[in-house]
């Protein structure tokens, strides 16, 4: 009885299922399952985590109190719990983000992914539900391959011609549009922007390059008329031929 | 839709009382295969992040 209200309270936090060791099914299942003790025999006890991982399998029971501890600290390593609720923000965080990406509109698919608010960072959303770990795939994945793309900047930057640094910084200063609301990428985005900073032989072509970008990012009536006018000052002034095109460029781009 | 049905009615529907852990109440539909509430009970941790506790004992 003592231990029937040790449990009492793990009860809800478990989808608890009774097997028969010699079904099929018990077999089939428990054959992808590790062991994580020596056996002791019947009963044959798992935790299994929503991802799969096998947090507690061995054979023998568990008297006293260590059936309840066995409980919390499975529990512990279990991740959150969702309500119905949550599910549905993270569904509908993935499937937007999915689709605005599909789309080309990054910063607004990164914008969908962080509406899940209190769950926690898209990447790092502490549950090992399907939702979570959906909303945490694609973040993940879009930071990894932006982060390659950022390497992959670092060369004509260095030491390519005038007309690709001026193309690999106007790539730069887009992925930082685009991508500065996923939180697990600002570490690596302020690294870049930080040795882009430090790079004072082009500094003249950075600032000229966030001109045509404050250009191509303005959203509202007001902001689109005022980088269209920075836009013929620019090309009005700039002694760079390369910017000069990319400018005029993006000025006919938008005018049209 | 399926996800939302799932939490809202499984865990009412599901209630076995075992002898292996005491009251804990079992994902066990009494007119249900072993394989149907193995699936049932893999979706519902899957969905909602709970993680399966599974007490398997001879039937004999």
């Amino acid at each position: 009885m003592e231990t029937d209200q040790k449990i009492a309270p793990y009860a809800a936090q478990f989808v608890p299922v009774k097997l028969d060791v010699n079904s099929d099914e018990f077999r089939a299942w428990s054959r992808d399952l590790k062991e994580t003790g020596e056996g002791g025999g019947i009963p044959y006890i798992y935790v299994v985590r929503s991802d799969g991982e096998t947090l507690y399998g061995q054979g023998g029971a568990l008297p006293g109190d260590k059936l309840p501890a066995m409980l919390a600290t499975s529990l512990q390593n279990s991740g959150r719990v969702l309500s119905t609720r949550e599910v549905e923000s993270l569904t509908t965080a993935a499937q937007r983000f999915t689709n605005l990406q599909g789309s080309g509109d990054m910063a607004g698919a990164i914008k969908a992914l962080n509406k899940i608010g209190r769950l926690g960072t898209p990447g790092q959303v502490a549950s090992y539900a399907q939702s979570a770990n959906k909303v945490n795939e694609l973040a993940n994945a879009a930071a990894t391959e932006v982060t390659a793309q950022l390497a992959e900047l670092n060369d004509p930057i260095e030491s390519g011609d005038t007309a690709e640094k001026v193309a690999a910084v106007l790539a730069s200063l887009k992925i930082e549009s685009d991508y500065s609301g996923l939180k697990i990428l600002k570490p690596e985005i302020a690294k870049f922007k930080k040795a882009l900073g430090k790079k004072k032989e082009i500094s003249q072509l950075v600032r000229e390059a966030k001109v045509i970008n404050l250009a191509k990012t303005a959203s509202s009536k007001t902001a689109k008329k005022r980088a269209l006018e920075k836009l013929q000052e620019l090309i009005d002034s700039t002694e760079i031929e390369e910017i000069k095109t990319a400018a005029q460029e993006t000025l006919d781009g938008l005018s049209s | 839709m399926i996800q939302r049905c799932l939490l809202t009615l499984i865990p009412g529907l599901l209630l076995v009382l075992t002898t292996a852990i005491p009251n804990i109440a079992f994902a066990q539909k009494s007119n249900s295969s072993v394989a149907d509430n193995l699936a049932a009970a893999k979706e519902l941790s899957a969905v909602s992040g709970r993680p399966i506790l599974a007490v398997a004992g001879s039937a004999t």
